[in-house]
């Protein structure tokens, strides 16, 4: 249903373009949950405001975003604002600072459904009080007329997948939504994330530096590196047999309870500054598999045993295939 | 709320028999006599004595002081030394001018201050901004007589547009005295005409005198603006699919205007000094053209009862934008603040 | 050298406000006709001509003559150092009460604070144009009295500010270091204190000097400044209102010179407050 196809955002700045998301391209299905792993810079929160429509006016954005066959880059923003909260929303990382503090948060939720909708004032805040019910906030009635700081962070955490689902969407992104809560509070709103998936029957795009957390709630991950989607897999091949060195690297560095490892993994080395990519594969430089031609050129994105890899180690396996 | 509302009022009581003091301390103490400039300088020995018995000027100064305060707390403020008729009488006589030109001049500034310091902010980084900050720079810059002089050049004398002196056209057409001030005499009285003329009459001086204030809000609204539209709440409005008018109107002003309420309060208390100054270009019959005639006389009593007056209404609107500030923005809890 | 970088650090940034450096190149000028004004002047700004009152600008007479026949364009060159020296002397004083009050009020605190403060309060409760004429009204007319009554106007404005810093100095480390090692309380506030605040001090200053130019100039118009036939704007303004609709001229330059200075030093105290202090910018 939604597909994002050849994705790039360039950011104009003064000493040139730079270049934060490079050809990605994926698809997510009806009922899945999409996992975008990557650490930060990797340009997955980029790719999903492209997707929202809410990057800076210095963003220059090619490609295409197709939410059932439409392409949303192409529409204009009068067009693009119905879409926006209707049939896709997001929530951000920051309950903390991203309610309008001056505003009741049931005002804030009537907001979303009446911009949409046309509906009486009183519906709405009915409707309003229900959606604080479904996402699970106690005496729902009274706490819509709670101001924002009236709130705990896993509240208003809730609040605003409440004010994201307002408008019943096909599609909630969820930008690294556990990140500034405690830890007993991350898997409450991971947990209610999950469960309204299905009981709202939408698709969830969960952006997260956590391959954790991804484990328990996703059916597919993208890992991103650099801008670019280095794989793409079912949660379970991608766990069980990760291929990418990228992603064995990643899921090397989860500490684990069951293993007694001497010490972390680390990847060695830093990520390269997206003004200075290496001339061959991004994450060359880093990789313990390096080769000859990762150093000179680029990796395509290419199938290989149903998932999608970006690699040169299993370039050979496929083309040879091929041949 | 109310028992901060009532501890702010008994704050301001010390400060306002501190500024009483001050003042009497200034013009009863430090100030030559006035005895010679009020009776001329060969009044006799008698005479003078006399004069300073009246007006018990002999008495300790202490004693003089809180004979005055007596007064003061019965609505007595003492007699002018050249009318001799009291000072109240002498200032509410005149004050409703002031307080038109004042409200006339601060919902100018208000109004176009806002609209300006929005645009502004919206259109930020372009010509448009570039033009108004200018603008607003230029208009802090200007010293309000000169303005004022200035657009009676231009105004009265080159397009004679607006006249360039006093309320209405004639005593005759003055509406029915109920408030004093006569652009809201005329409307309960249903008097277009005074209406008309009072307006015309007024809008000079109200624009000349919120010139200054004008390019202070504006640049405040602007400023305070950009600072609420790099929030993150209000990429969760876009994210909801407001437009970006909703969400300046909606959001941005809602939490930018917080900050500019208190720039519009102290504005409108600079705005009766300002009005010193735009009354006497004007000829606007108000106690701020009044109270330079005054002093300039030695005409002591009459200054000490403005400068009270004066400094309460200022305290009072102190106190007026802090609870204004407290409703409007609910992160403001007043009782825990305090303690 | 440390001290040398963090000045040329400040010029760095200071320099590449395009409106701050035009207000500096405005007051170096102004202050060049401050000092020489009266050897470029074509003309004694005293001398009256009353064969040629109410001159439009012209060749002889650039900005035109008054009503007593002046040079007006001598007359604002001569202002200029009247307005400067007035604005910096005035500033001079409310500066240094100001600062010796707000930090004695920051510094012990307590009673002595309560007190100070208070009276601060009760001055800023009345406009200050409104409060310097009645100093004016005790000390009497002229431009040397009138210098003393904008200097106290402003006391409040400079101890709020160095009140202020000085109590969230107090709270410092190296200033609690500092008493620790038995440092007397004047040394502490002098030698510890008060370069840490001065950032914000000059930058009031600066903006200070406009205000008081401004001020000086009203009480002028209203005829408590200078005693002719010296030259002062506003009192040129204020002697030459009735003249308006026959000699607009004699009207527009001394206004002119007041809001170029005005602006200048405003322009100057924003880019220096950016420059300065980039946490306080607004």
């Amino acid at each position: 249903m939604l597909e994002i196809k050849n994705l790039s955002v360039g950011f104009q700045q003064k000493k040139g373009t730079v270049n934060a998301v490079r050809d990605v391209s994926f698809n997510v299905g009806d009922d899945e949950i999409v996992a975008i792993v990557g650490e930060s810079g990797s340009g997955k929160s980029v790719s999903s405001l492209a997707v929202m429509g809410l990057l800076a006016d210095n963003a220059k954005i090619d490609g295409e975003i197709l939410l059932n066959g439409e392409n949303l880059l192409l529409k204009n923003e009068k067009e693009f604002q119905e879409v926006r909260g209707n049939k896709i929303s997001m929530i951000f990382q920051e309950p903390m600072t991203s309610l309008n503090p001056t505003m009741r948060v049931g005002d804030q939720i009537c907001e979303a459904i009446l911009t949409h909708e046309k509906i009486s004032k009183r519906e709405a805040m009915g409707r309003a009080v229900e959606l604080l019910c479904s996402v699970g906030i106690p005496a729902p009635d009274k706490r819509v007329k709670d101001f924002p700081h009236q709130m705990s962070g896993g509240m208003r955490q809730r609040v605003m997948i409440a004010m994201a689902l307002a408008c019943r969407p096909k599609i909630l992104i969820a930008d690294e939504p556990t990140t500034a809560l405690d830890v007993t509070i991350q898997a409450q709103i991971m947990k209610l994330i999950q469960d309204l998936h299905v009981s709202y029957n939408m698709a969830v795009i969960l952006i997260t530096h956590d391959l954790g957390v991804v484990a328990e709630v996703a059916d597919r991950v993208c890992v991103m590196y650099c801008g670019q989607i280095v794989e793409n897999a079912l949660v379970a091949d991608l766990y069980d047999n990760p291929k990418h060195p990228y992603t064995k690297g990643l899921l090397e560095s989860i500490p684990r309870i069951d293993e007694d490892k001497e010490r972390l993994y680390m990847i060695d080395g830093v990520v390269p500054s997206p003004q200075n990519l290496p001339e061959g594969c991004a994450f060359a430089p880093r990789c313990p598999d390096c080769m000859e031609i990762c150093k000179k050129s680029r990796p395509a994105l290419v199938e290989s045993e149903g998932r999608m890899l970006r690699c040169f180690l299993y370039h050979s396996v496929c083309e040879g295939e091929q041949k | 709320m109310i028992k901060y509302i009532i501890k702010r009022i008994l704050q301001t009581i010390p400060v306002l028999i501190g500024v009483s003091i001050i003042v009497f301390v200034i013009l009863r103490v430090f100030a030559p006599d006035p005895a010679p400039i009020v009776l001329g300088d060969h009044a006799s020995a008698e005479a003078t004595a006399a004069w300073r018995e009246a007006y018990g000027l002999n008495e300790p100064i202490v004693m003089q002081y809180l004979h005055y305060m007596q007064g003061v707390l019965t609505g007595d403020f003492g007699d002018s030394y050249f009318t001799k008729t009291s000072v109240a009488q002498e200032i509410f006589s005149r004050f409703p001018a002031t307080i038109e030109l004042a409200v006339g001049a601060i919902l100018f500034a208000s109004i176009f201050g806002i609209l300006f310091g929005t645009i502004a902010a919206v259109k930020k980084g372009t010509w448009i901004d570039n033009i108004s900050m200018l603008f607003s720079l230029v208009g802090v810059a200007m010293p309000v007589f000169w303005l004022g002089l200035i657009m009676i050049i231009f105004f009265s004398g080159f397009l004679g547009l607006f006249p360039s002196t006093g309320r209405i056209s004639s005593p005759l057409m003055r509406p029915d005295d109920i408030t004093g001030l006569y652009v809201i005499d005329s409307i309960l009285t249903g008097d277009m005409k005074a209406l008309k003329d009072s307006l015309w009459h007024l809008t000079l001086p109200a624009v000349v005198l919120g010139m200054y204030s004008m390019a202070i809000i504006a640049r405040m609204t602007r400023s305070s603006l950009l600072e609420v539209l790099s929030q993150d709440y209000i990429r969760t409005a876009k994210a909801k699919g407001l437009n970006s008018k909703q969400i300046v109107l909606r959001h941005g002003l809602r939490n930018g205007l917080i900050p500019v309420i208190t720039v519009i309060g102290l504005q409108f208390g600079t705005m009766l000094g300002g009005a010193l100054l735009t009354e006497s270009v004007f000829s606007w019959p108000g106690i701020g053209a009044y109270t330079v005639s005054c002093i300039l006389k030695s005409d002591f009593p009459v200054v000490q009862g403005v400068v009270l007056l004066v400094a309460t209404i200022f305290v009072t609107l102190n106190l007026l934008v802090d609870i204004i500030y407290a409703v409007v923005d609910p992160r403001i809890k007043y009782g825990k603040k305090e303690e | 050298m440390e001290r040398e970088s963090t000045l040329k650090q400040i010029w760095g940034s200071l320099s590449q406000n395009k409106g701050a450096m035009a207000g500096l190149v405005i007051i170096v000028i102004l202050a060049i006709i401050a000092v020489i004004g009266d050897s470029i002047a074509p003309y004694d700004p005293e001398y009256s001509d009353m064969t040629a009152c109410f001159v439009a600008p012209c060749a002889e007479h650039i900005f035109g003559t008054d009503q007593l026949g002046r040079d007006i364009f001598s007359r604002v060159l001569s202002g200029t150092r009247i307005s400067l020296t007035v604005g910096i002397i005035a500033v001079s004083i409310s500066l240094t009460i100001g600062t010796v009050v707000g930090a004695l009020a920051g510094y012990c605190g307590g009673k002595v604070d309560m007190v100070i403060m208070r009276i601060m309060d009760m001055m800023l409760a009345v406009p200050s144009i409104l409060l310097a004429i009645t100093f004016m009204a005790a000390l009497g007319k002229g431009i040397d009295k009138a210098v003393i009554a904008i200097g106290l106007v402003s006391i409040p404005e400079y101890a709020r500010i160095v009140r202020g810093s000085v109590l969230s100095m107090k709270q410092n480390e190296f200033v609690q270091a500092a008493r620790v090692m038995g440092n007397k309380d004047s040394v502490i506030i002098f030698k510890h204190i008060l370069p840490n605040i001065l950032s914000s001090i000059i930058v009031r200053a600066t903006l200070g000097i406009s205000t008081a130019v401004l001020d000086t100039a009203a009480l002028g118009f209203l005829g408590l400044g200078v005693q002719p036939p010296a030259a002062e704007w506003g009192d040129m303004l204020g002697r030459s209102r009735s003249f308006i609709f026959n000699a607009p001229h004699t009207l527009i330059f001394p206004g002119l010179a007041i809001t170029l200075t005005v602006l200048a030093f405003n322009m100057l105290g924003d880019g220096l407050r950016d420059a300065l202090d980039p946490k306080q910018r607004k």
